[in-house]
């Protein structure tokens, strides 16, 4: 963004205990910054939680829109479906009880409206501009934030729209829980994603009681309190600020660069066609901490000074100490000499007669006076008493002091230790500077505010550990694996290989020079990479960032840019924000792990409730049941307030955050599951098969013995295998039967999908066939012969042992023998369950093979639909076609 | 007029102007006035005496005697007289200067004592803007 005025109104609108306090924390750097709150912006925070609110000091109080709760009766008037356990909420706010939140919103919704209305109107009033962008930050664990997001956000687009005839472009910022935190914010977190995602499906607008149910958001970014497994809250209240303010997206053109970069419809530009996809942010900043270094030199030069003054004060002290205590001594001698004074005054003043002459006039004056030193004495005792006690609390506050000196001390001695070995984190990486730098730099102080960290890092000898920090992370590639969520870009690392390798054979990934997987489905939409710093801190020969594109475009998402924000004030930080626009949460296959990991303990903790217990995670829809029914088509029963509840509840537990065009990327990957269990079963074949092979010798000898008890030995292992793995392979067709039919179900709602990948589809499934095929006919023939090849061996083996001649049955031999009859009848018995279990695997083979055809009916369908849509949809989007997905399985690698 | 009659005329004159001075001037008591006084009295009598020696039936020198006596007698009275005034005024200026030394030391340990208590502010002042110092630095500390 320039530095031109910036006409676009902004409002920032933090929901809930946590939106409210990122949003309280953006105004404070703001203000920081700036020294005031710009003109084009309002800051407006609604929370449940009066003490949560108060908490957010810089945001004023009018803009605070606290939610008092009401009484039950008000609660059940307003919310005639509102569940009697739920009229009240335990706790802070709304409980964490997101249905008790969209009571509370029903409640205050006026309320609401009518701050966000004219903080709107004001703005539009001051600046004159009728554009606007919200920004809408909020948790998705608690019960407040969660609850209100998408009715406000729907409601002021509307609002907005109406009263100034254009629609606001709105961002929404939605912080996940971590796996830490308990069933019920956790379980909160996937109900609020099931709605949001459910709202961001629908792109067209969808007016129903004069409501628009589509999409309000143009970017969604969403946010991971728990990243590779540690908190970091502070990381990311940090990392939101520092994004949304650098980037100058609040304050609108408040950020000085040189030169536009991107401005708000170059980011609408870019997330064309991604709205209904998640999004998130990325960030990573290395600083050369300069800031820190001057405030260790300041401190540093503060402490002798300090120090000089408390060695004077306290001289002073003891001096003062010394004069009240001499002068309390004297006072009390001159009080003596005063009262010695007048009686001599009296007795001159007594005298009379010719021989005697008094000085009426002086003395009078002398005793005048003296009776005033005499009060001024009595006066001093006590402001000398006062002086000692003034003393004494100087004194302690002079020890204070001496602590705040040992703090001081304490203070340069951990600043040292960040200069020195500082804490690196994902997000954040200051330069360790060693002692003996902090000390050559001192000198050079004043011309370290000018010097760019480039050239600090030069002057220190380490510019090759400047643009190892700074632009190797674009050379290699590493921010992109950087975002503030846990996203899983590609899951071939955990994939089985031979899963790739059947994949690639039938087109559905490719591979890149260097062996890399390459699969279209996988990518995200658009990554934007912003280097912010100053000019001079770039190496553009260095920063490779034309290969970062190619390599981010060949991998990871559809499109890539990097942009460079030459931002003056940046001179010792190089910081590097990433927008990732597009995301697929969901799980490349079934079976297979979420790419967005938090899902995976939101999903546990969702699954953990009940269905009464259900609806304490949900919002959306309760109490609207025409909406809801004429959005998901599931018809509703007038006045029938807990059934149609009930409804949108169960509803809610069945969606599933994916796309239906994705469900066929599911496909392939099932499919590549059935190939690589029959190739499986062959090996295991191959296994049962090589155990007829055993070798029984013609005659005695003690080595053709031991060689017999060896066969036995590892035909007994075999045989146990083969046991399990028949064993196995029964549940496992069982699983891939019920992973088919599911999948069958789904894609019947999830429309056409493209020629090309249909055919691709149809050909694996005309190979899983006739593998099974194959399959069916060896296991029945192997199932009819098995026990008699085994046993044929076996009678053979048992032969040679009882033609050993008696003379020869030494104790080693008789050992031999025994072993070998115990083997002997182990694998008899493991036989029988092994011809049994491959007998078992027919009927479950059968359903699998009908199955398959009824999928292969269901593609079949589908591609015919899908070429009549093929070239509108070309025409639309101008978008490449999507390949199959890539990924496999990552629990069963686990497993 | 003779020598001795002028000599006494002057004794006469001093006198009264003693008389004179320690009335208006020094405002003494009236009691030791007297003194004075009765020495302007003898001189005045020595004076007549020795004007009209006639008038004492003494034979030569008596007379002459008689005025000498009575002038020392007046002289000596004088002089007494001032001899009280000044002892008197001695002691009234001891008086004075002792309150006087006493008045200054108090008034010195009074400086003393305001000086030392504006030390103390200062002092305070002073730990006070170490503390916001180290207030500031800590807080800056947070910030960077």
């Amino acid at each position: 963004m320039g530095t031109g005025e910036d006409t676009v109104n902004r409002i920032a609108i933090g929901i809930g205990g946590q939106g409210s306090s990122i949003v309280n924390n953006i105004l404070r750097t703001l203000k920081h910054k700036t020294g005031k709150a710009p003109k084009n912006e309002e800051f407006l925070i609604i929370d449940t939680d009066p003490a949560s609110a108060n908490a957010c000091s810089e945001i004023e109080e009018r803009k605070k829109i606290i939610l008092n709760r009401p009484d039950k009766i008000l609660m059940k008037n307003t919310n005639r479906w509102l569940p009697d356990p739920y009229l009240t909420a335990a706790g802070a706010g709304c409980g964490q009880h997101r249905i008790y939140g969209r009571a509370m919103y029903n409640v205050h919704r006026e309320r609401i409206f009518s701050a966000i209305g004219a903080a709107a109107a004001e703005l539009r009033n001051r600046t004159g501009g009728r554009d606007f962008l919200i920004l809408m930050v909020c948790a998705f664990g608690g019960g407040t934030g969660s609850s209100m997001l998408l009715d406000i956000a729907i409601d002021i687009r509307d609002w907005i729209s109406k009263q100034f005839g254009a629609d606001p472009v709105m961002f929404g910022i939605g912080i996940l829980p971590s796996s830490k935190e308990s069933v019920l914010p956790t379980g909160n977190a996937l109900g609020t994603l099931k709605e949001l995602h459910a709202l961001m499906s629908h792109t067209e607008d969808l007016i129903i009681d004069d409501k628009n149910y589509s999409n309000p958001f143009k970017l969604f970014f969403l946010l991971g309190r728990d990243l590779q497994g540690q908190n970091r809250d502070e990381e990311l209240e940090r990392a939101i600020t520092r994004f949304l303010l650098d980037l100058g997206f609040m304050p609108g053109g408040a950020v000085e660069t040189k030169g536009k970069w991107l401005d708000l419809n170059d980011l609408q530009n870019r997330a064309r066609g991604y709205e209904d996809r998640f999004d998130t942010l990325g960030y990573y900043e290395c600083v050369f901490p300069t800031e820190k270094l001057f405030l260790f030199y300041d401190i540093e030069d503060e402490i002798p000074r300090v120090r000089q003054k408390l060695v004077e004060i306290e001289a002073r002290l003891s001096d003062i100490r010394g004069k009240t205590e001499s002068g309390r001594s004297e006072l009390e001698r001159f009080e003596g000499r005063i009262k010695d004074i007048r009686r001599e005054i009296n007795a001159y003043e007594t005298k009379t007669g010719m021989f005697h002459h008094v000085n009426k006039a002086g003395i009078s004056d002398a005793k005048s006076k003296l009776d005033r030193a005499k009060r001024k004495a009595a006066e001093l005792k006590e402001e000398v008493f006062d002086l000692d006690i003034r003393v004494s609390d100087t004194e302690e506050r002079k020890i204070a002091s001496e602590r705040n000196l040992e703090r001081l001390g304490a203070l340069k001695n951990k600043i040292l230790r960040e200069l020195t070995t500082p804490l690196n984190t994902r997000t954040y990486h200051p330069i360790a500077i060693a002692e003996e730098e902090i000390t050559s730099l001192k000198k050079d102080r004043e011309d370290l505010k000018n010097l760019s960290f480039l050239a600090i890092m030069r002057k220190l000898d380490r510019e090759d550990e400047y643009f190892r920090w700074t632009h190797s992370p674009i050379n290699d590639g590493d921010i992109i694996f950087n975002p503030l969520v846990n996203y899983r870009h590609s899951i071939d690392n955990v994939m089985a290989s031979k899963y790739i390798d059947i994949l690639h054979d039938y087109g559905f990934l490719s591979l890149d020079a260097e062996g890399n997987v390459v699969n279209e489905e996988e990518k995200f939409g658009h990554l934007i990479t912003v280097l912010s710093s100053r000019g001079d801190n770039f190496d553009d020969a260095r920063l490779g960032g034309g290969a970062f594109k190619s390599m981010v475009t060949e991998r990871f998402a559809k499109d890539a840019d990097v942009l460079k924000l030459d931002a003056p004030a940046r001179a010792h930080s190089f910081g590097i924000y990433t927008l990732m626009i597009g995301l697929q949460p969901w799980a490349p296959g079934p079976g297979l792990p979420p790419r967005l990991r938090e899902l995976e303990w939101l999903e546990k903790a969702y699954n953990e409730s009940d269905f009464t217990k259900l609806q304490r995670h949900h919002s959306l829809f309760y109490g609207t049941p025409k909406p809801f029914s004429e959005i998901t088509g599931i018809p509703y029963s007038p006045g029938a307030d807990e059934k149609n509840r009930d409804t949108v509840t169960e509803y809610w537990k069945n969606y599933e955050i994916i796309e239906s065009k994705a469900l066929w990327n599911n496909v392939p990957i099932v499919l590549a599951q059935s190939l690589k269990m029959f190739d499986d079963l062959l090996t295991g074949m191959d296994i049962a098969e090589n155990i007829k092979n055993l070798k029984v010798p013609d005659s005695f000898s003690i080595a053709g013995l031991t060689v017999l008890v060896q066969g036995l030995e590892n035909a007994s292992r075999s045989m146990e295998k083969v046991g399990l793995w028949t064993k196995g392979a029964g549940k496992g067709f069982a699983q891939l039967k019920t992973e088919f039919e599911v999948l069958i179900t789904k894609l019947k709602g999830a429309g056409a999908t493209v020629a090309d990948k249909a055919e691709k589809i149809v050909k694996m499934i005309d190979d899983s066939a006739r593998n099974m095929e194959i399959l069916t006919e060896r296991i029945d023939d192997l199932s009819n012969r098995f026990g008699e090849d085994i046993n044929l061996v076996l009678d053979r083996a048992m032969e040679f042992i009882s033609g050993i001649p008696s003379e020869e049955t030494s104790s080693s031999v008789i050992r031999h023998i025994t072993k070998a009859e115990s083997e002997v009848s182990k694998i008899r018995e493991t036989s029988m369950k092994v011809v049994r279990g491959m007998k078992d695997m027919g009927e479950p083979l059968a359903m699998i093979l009908a199955t398959l055809r009824e999928l292969k009916r269901v593609t079949e369908t589908s591609e015919a639909e899908g070429t009549g849509e093929a070239a509108q949809v070309e025409a639309v989007t101008g978008k490449d076609e999507e390949l199959p997905d890539l990924s496999l399985s990552l629990e069963r690698e686990e497993e | 007029m003779d020598p001795m009659s002028i000599g006494i005329l002057i004794v006469v004159i001093l006198l009264v102007v003693e008389v004179v001075v320690m009335l208006l001037l020094l405002k003494v008591d009236k009691m030791l006035l007297l003194l004075p006084v009765i020495g302007v009295i003898l001189a005045v009598i020595a004076l007549v005496l020795n004007v009209k020696q006639d008038l004492i039936p003494l034979a030569d020198p008596a007379p002459f005697i008689v005025v000498c006596v009575m002038i020392a007698a007046s002289i000596i009275l004088g002089l007494f007289g001032l001899a009280v005034w000044f002892k008197g005024e001695s002691e009234a200026r001891r008086l004075v200067t002792s309150e006087k030394s006493i008045d200054s030391a108090v008034s010195g340990i009074e400086s003393d004592v305001r000086g030392g208590g504006m030390e103390l502010e200062h002092f305070d002042d002073e730990m006070g803007e170490i503390k916001s110092k180290v207030d500031d630095y800590e807080s800056r500390e947070k910030e960077v």
